[in-house]
Parts: C-alpha cells; sequence; structure tokens
C-alpha cells in the first residue's frame, strides 16, 4: 500500500482533498487551524491501494505552536514516502516557500496547485514550472473528483533530484533569514518565469472597511452574535422546536396509554419518565442547537472569524490570551470538548492552558434546554436578554479567570500573534446540508447513548428505595435520600431542594441532563416544554422554584459549574490530569460565589425595590473602587530609601 | 530609520531590516514573506492599535505592533 502525505501551508485546501479522495466528512473551515491532528484514512485508485495522510497546516519545517510540531513529526517519521504539496494557487508566493523546504530536504514531492476560490490572480504554466524544479506539478480542484485522476496516475513515477539553483555550500551556512531572503528570491524568478498575476490581493474585500474598522468592528460583532441568539432561541428556532415537540408529544402520549394496559406499573413508568418524559423534551430541542452550530460554521466558513481574532486581540493581550484563542472561546459556544481540543493552536503553552480551562464556562448548546425550559418560566418575552445576559456573563467569567491565571500561577511568555487573513467564501449548499446532517447525527447519538443510559440510572435510582423495591411516585427513593444529603449545600443559592440537588449531579454527565431530569421528577409524561415550564412554578411539585431570584441563581451556576463528564475527559488529555481536576474545583467554586452573589442581588431586589438595590451597590461599587486606588496608591509610593538596604526590590529608586 | 509599528495606515513602505526577536518571532515572519527590500503596507489597525493587518506578497497578515517595533522600513 503506497503511503500518500497531504503537506501544505494551513487553509489551502488538504481536508477538501482528503474528502474528496477518500469520500470522508472531515470537518473543514476558513480558518487557520482547523486541523489539529494526524488524520489517516485508505483509498482505492485504479486498482491500487492508497493510504492518505492529513496533517494540519505549516508554512515551513520549524515549528512555532503545537499542532505545527505534529505535522512536522509527521513528515519526518515518513520520510521515503510521496508527498503531496498542495499550494494555494491564489497565494501561490507564500505556498511555494514550504514547496522550496521540501525539496532542499530531498523528500519525494509532487506539487499540486489547488484553485481553491476558482480566482484567477495567478496564471500559471505547469509545465514550465515542473520543468524548472524537475518536479511533478498539477492545477487540480480539491472539490472536483474527476480532475484528481491525472495526478493519481502519476504516483508511481520515479524519484527526481529537484533542481534548486541556490542550494550550495554557502546558502547552506547562511542564518535561517538569510536563508528565507534567498528562497523567496528563487520564488520571485520562478513566478516571474512560469506565471502572469494580477493585482488582487489574496484575502482583501470592501466589506473589511466595515468589519474591521476601529469603532464599528466590536459592535458589528455584538450585533451578529445577537441575531444568532434571535434566530436560535426565538424566531426561527423557537417555531421549528415548538412543531417538533408537538409532533414527539402526539406520538409519545399515544404509545404510554397503550403501553398502561397490558404492563407492569414499574416498567410502564421506566416508559413514561426515563425514556418520553426525559428524553423527548431533550429531543425537542435538537432545531435549535444544530441552528447554533450552522450559524458557528457559517462564521468558520465565512473567513470572519479571523476578523475577529484581529479585533479582539487588543483586549485579549491583556489577560494573557492571543486573538487565536477568540475561535476556542465561540466554539465553546457550540461544544465544549471540541473548544478545548483546538487550543491546541495556541504557540505557547501556559496560553494553550488558559485557553484550554477558560473554553468550559463559555455556554455551550447543551444548556439551551435549561435556558428555554427553566428560564422561560419565569422571564417570558424578557428571556431572550436573559439568555444574552448569561452567554455574556460566561465570556466575562471566563476572560476574568484567564486574567487571574495569568496575573498567578500561569504566568506565560508574551504570546507571538501573526495570523494569515483567508479571503471571504461562501458556505456552499452540500456545505450547509453537510453541517445539519453531522449535528443532528451527533446530537441523536449523544442522547441515544449517554443521556439514555444516565437517565436510565436516574430513573432507577429515583424510583427504587435502597432496599430495591420499587417505592412509585411519592416513596423515599435511594436518589431522595442522597439528595437530601447534598441539597443543604445549595440552599444559600436558593434552590436547596433534593430533586435539583440530583438533577444538578447527573447533569456532571451530559448538561442536557439537568432538564431531561427536572421533567422525570416532576413525572411529565409528556415533552412540551410548556408544561415542565408550568410545573417548575408549582409548589407541590418536587422541582420548584420559590421567586425569580432563585431561577436566575439556578441559570447562572448551571452556566458555570463543573464540565461535563467529556470535557474534562478531553481536558486531562490536552492539559494533563492535574489541571483537570482543577478545573472542576475552580468551576464549582465560581459557579457556587457568582449564583450566591446572584441571588442575593435579585432577592433584595426583589424586597427592596431595584432603585435602593441600585444605590447601594452604587456606594459598594465607590467604596471598593477607592480601596482599590489606596491600595494601589501605597504598593507603587517610592519607599524614599535606598535600595542597597531595601529587601523590596521594587526597583522605583 | 523607523519601524514598521510606525508607519500610517495605507503607506507603502519597505523593509530594510528584521531585528531579533523573542521566540524567533523574527524567523517566522520572515518565512510569511517579511524579508528585507520587500514592499509592504499597512491596510488597518486594530481599536488600542495592537494589531496591525500588512499586506505582503499579494495576502494579508495581521501581527501584533510589539513584533512590528523590530520591523525595521524605510
Amino acid at each position: 500500500m503506497k503511503k500518500l502525505l497531504l503537506v501544505g501551508n494551513a487553509n489551502c485546501g488538504k481536508t477538501t482533498l482528503f474528502n474528496t479522495l477518500t469520500n470522508s466528512f472531515e470537518h473543514v473551515g476558513n480558518w487557520h487551524g482547523v486541523t489539529i491532528a494526524e488524520k489517516k484514512k485508505e483509498f482505492v485508485f485504479d486498482g491500487n491501494d492508497f493510504l492518505l495522510f492529513d496533517i494540519p497546516g505549516i508554512y515551513s519545517l520549524n515549528a512555532f505552536s503545537f499542532e505545527e510540531q505534529v505535522a512536522i513529526d509527521a513528515i519526518l517519521k515518513n520520510k521515503e514516502e510521496k508527498i503531496l504539496n498542495l499550494c494555494d494557487k491564489n497565494n501561490l508566493q507564500r505556498n511555494l516557500y514550504l514547496t522550496l523546504c521540501l525539496l532542499e530536504n530531498g523528500f519525494d514531492t509532487t506539487i499540486l496547485i489547488n484553485n481553491i476560490d476558482k480566482k484567477n490572480i495567478y496564471k500559471i504554466d505547469t509545465k514550465k514550472l515542473s520543468k524548472m524544479l524537475n518536479v511533478d506539478v498539477f492545477e487540480i480542484d480539491a472539490k472536483e473528483k474527476e480532475n484528481l485522476k491525472n495526478f493519481l496516475k502519476n504516483t508511481k513515477n520515479c524519484f527526481r533530484n529537484a533542481i534548486l539553483p541556490y542550494k550550495n555550500n554557502d546558502f547552506l551556512q547562511k542564518s535561517i533569514k538569510e536563508q528565507a531572503k534567498i528562497r523567496y528570491d528563487y520564488i520571485d524568478f520562478l513566478i516571474k518565469n512560469c506565471t502572469t498575476k494580477t493585482n488582487e490581493i489574496y484575502g482583501k474585500s470592501k466589506i473589511d472597511k466595515f468589519v474591521l474598522n476601529r469603532f464599528f468592528a466590536i459592535p458589528i460583532f455584538f450585533a451578529i452574535m445577537i441575531l444568532i441568539f434571535y434566530l436560535t432561541f426565538f424566531s426561527f428556532g423557537k417555531l421549528l422546536s415548538n412543531g417538533l415537540s408537538n409532533l414527539l408529544s402526539l406520538v409519545s402520549s399515544s404509545v404510554v396509554s397503550w403501553l398502561k394496559g397490558g404492563v407492569p406499573p414499574w416498567l410502564a413508568s421506566f416508559f413514561e419518565t426515563a425514556i418520553f418524559g426525559g428524553i423527548n423534551i431533550v429531543i425537542s430541542f435538537l432545531p435549535q442547537v444544530v441552528i447554533m452550530f450552522l450559524a458557528l460554521s457559517i462564521l468558520e466558513d465565512s473567513g470572519y472569524m479571523s476578523r475577529v481574532a484581529f479585533v479582539f486581540d487588543d483586549l485579549l493581550c491583556k489577560v494573557g490570551l492571543s486573538g487565536k484563542s477568540v475561535y476556542s472561546l465561540l466554539m465553546g459556544f457550540g461544544c465544549s470538548t471540541t473548544a478545548i481540543m483546538t487550543a491546541r493552536t495556541m504557540d505557547e503553552k501556559s496560553a494553550k492552558i488558559k485557553t484550554a480551562l477558560a473554553c468550559p464556562y463559555m455556554s455551550c448548546s447543551a444548556k439551551i434546554p435549561i435556558y428555554a425550559v427553566v428560564g422561560g418560566a419565569v422571564f417570558g418575552a424578557n428571556n431572550l436578554w436573559v439568555i444574552f445576559g448569561l452567554y455574556l456573563l460566561g465570556v466575562v467569567v471566563s476572560v476574568c479567570v484567564s486574567s487571574i491565571l495569568n496575573k498567578t500561577i500561569l504566568k506565560g511568555k508574551k504570546q507571538n500573534f501573526i495570523l494569515e487573513f483567508p479571503p471571504y467564501r461562501k458556505m456552499s449548499a452540500k456545505r450547509v446540508l453537510l453541517v445539519l446532517w453531522k449535528n443532528t447525527k451527533d446530537f441523536l447519538l449523544k442522547i441515544g447513548s449517554v443521556m439514555l443510559a444516565t437517565n436510565v440510572i436516574v430513573w432507577f435510582v429515583s424510583s427504587f428505595s435502597l432496599g430495591c423495591s420499587y417505592v412509585g411516585e411519592n416513596g423515599a427513593s435511594m436518589l431522595q435520600s442522597l439528595g437530601k444529603i447534598v441539597a443543604p449545600i445549595f440552599v444559600p443559592l436558593g434552590f436547596g431542594s433534593w430533586a435539583i440537588a440530583c438533577s444538578l449531579l447527573a447533569g456532571f454527565v451530559a448538561k442536557e441532563v439537568v432538564v431531561s431530569s427536572i421533567a422525570m421528577f416532576n413525572k411529565i409524561n409528556s415533552n412540551s416544554q410548556k408544561l415542565i415550564s408550568k410545573s417548575i412554578l408549582m409548589p407541590s411539585s418536587v422541582v420548584f422554584f420559590a421567586s425569580k431570584a432563585s431561577v436566575l441563581s439556578f441559570l447562572v451556576f448551571c452556566l458555570l459549574y463543573t464540565p461535563c463528564l467529556s470535557s474534562v475527559i478531553m481536558l486531562s488529555k490536552e492539559v494533563g490530569k492535574k489541571w483537570a481536576f482543577f478545573a472542576v474545583l475552580t468551576q464549582f467554586f465560581v459557579a457556587y460565589v457568582l449564583s450566591f452573589f446572584v441571588y442575593n442581588l435579585a432577592f433584595a431586589t426583589e424586597v427592596f425595590g431595584a432603585k435602593k438595590v441600585f444605590v447601594f451597590a452604587l456606594f459598594a461599587g465607590v467604596v471598593l473602587l477607592s480601596i482599590y486606588i489606596i491600595y494601589r496608591h501605597i504598593k507603587n509610593r517610592k519607599c524614599g530609601g535606598r535600595c542597597d538596604d531595601c529587601k523590596r526590590g521594587c526597583g522605583k529608586i | 530609520m523607523r519601524s514598521l509599528a510606525e508607519a500610517k495606515v495605507n503607506e507603502l513602505c519597505t523593509i530594510t531590516d528584521i531585528l531579533n526577536m523573542h521566540d524567533g518571532a523574527d524567523v517566522r515572519l520572515c518565512e510569511l514573506g517579511m524579508t528585507p527590500n520587500q514592499k509592504i503596507r499597512v491596510v488597518a489597525k486594530s481599536l488600542f492599535k495592537k494589531v496591525c493587518l500588512v499586506e505582503i506578497r499579494g495576502y494579508n497578515l495581521s501581527v501584533r505592533t510589539s513584533l512590528l517595533k523590530d520591523v525595521i522600513i524605510k
């Protein structure tokens, strides 16, 4: 079996080519560093077996980040194999730099010039380029399988030594910077002889005048995010979610009524509560979750993410992160586990740890059902602003935590933010369908595996006593006994009932389980969101919230508390077990403190009125600010003594 | 002699030298095309001017201004 390695700059279409050749659906995007790990898959062409490797993008054979090191290690491990060097046709000058690095080191290289944007910034004479370098050169479109046959037929060509006139003893003794200059001079020579170039700039767009404007950039970003939340939680998403909810309700009620006649009560209870009451409610949020993922994919594919990184690097560098962290943080709106993995693109270890630890504070899509059901119960139409506030709080807390880590235990070196701007691209209809299909499949698989198993366990421990006898609806179950031990911890946060404590415990496995557990405990055998929302306001219910303050506190706690099990596993894999354990403890602590604060503030507002609380908060703010200013003044004052005798080491005099 | 960090938006300059930077960032900038005698244009600056978008060798690159202080231009 012949091994083929796809090597090229970031965002030149390597994974697209990998998907086309191997009929795979690996994640692609218009952003630097979408591929962060090595992937391989077999394919057959013309009766020959191939093993194709897709590796992260690199610019040279010097690694400047963790994912670049992965790529270079893969190349060195397979140095005898064929390299397919993919070059973006519209950014040829920079892409050929890597080509020369590969050829200098004697790798068996075939150059594939990919016309990814179907633009013609360069017109290339591939035969002339092939002759000048003495390697095979093919012009391809990575999305079209038909035009890939040409180079696949030639992969058995014998290895030829490349012609590199500048490579002599004098060149090898020069510094890396001088070598770079010589390589680019030779690339200019190649371009002059083998191509004709227009004046168009790769990645330049008129839209950038507004999107990158110093004063409009941040408001434009917030406007886009509000639009995404509106489409997800209200207009379009809500409509689809309600439709699906009604449909599932119809199906489940008919099945339950049919079951009740012929099976034992415990089995009927199992289907009624664990399956139809718990799982169905989460399935009804499928449209909202998928819309959120689709919106993030549109942002990613459009090339806007790089612009956001540019805009926010200003602010993030102050907390020890860089603009590149924006991608991981925004991915956290979809799934924390994926977001933690993307922290690999960071150049420096402490920045990678800070980014990975910040991701689980972002509000992931698994929390959507909690906001919609619990928040919707008391805030009604104002829930959009509550949800937006929660998302914003997640961002603020993640930035604050990074800042604290940066000043204490994770003091890192200054980050070097260097990022290429990709061109704006439209998302194809095929890609939209793929994103919809992949996220629907992932969501349903998660429900069918992790959630179903957890719900069965929760149903079992909530329906059977410690002596393993079925206790039905009002008996003292195992879970009730456990919940009563844990519940007092949450009393200061305003939701100290055993059932809420148990739903939060179950939520550690997957956050979706929180809502399905509430439905189960309240014996909601329909998947109507409205019914569950109503039930949590009824004092007779097992899960009951006494006031708006306790609901708000619960939402804040759900937003911030301990990451789900898969995120903890991913954290442990990416940054180590010690940091994963640290994340579990700190997130619980942060969630507890903030929920306590929110509950008491909201409770005071309910009792004393908003005006009095505002005045008091203003007064407290002024007092705290004054204390801080005095503290800074004392810390920074010049002592007036002699540095020789002083042990403070301030260096002020 | 002045640095690229001091260049104004839309100003077209020529790189004369790249000084040594921490963590080999100077090498990365050279590999990305910032070599002596190369034309470069500042396209945009961020809100607090801590990041610059530059146009070089036919594509756009965003770089932190602290690094551009060591890119000498004329």
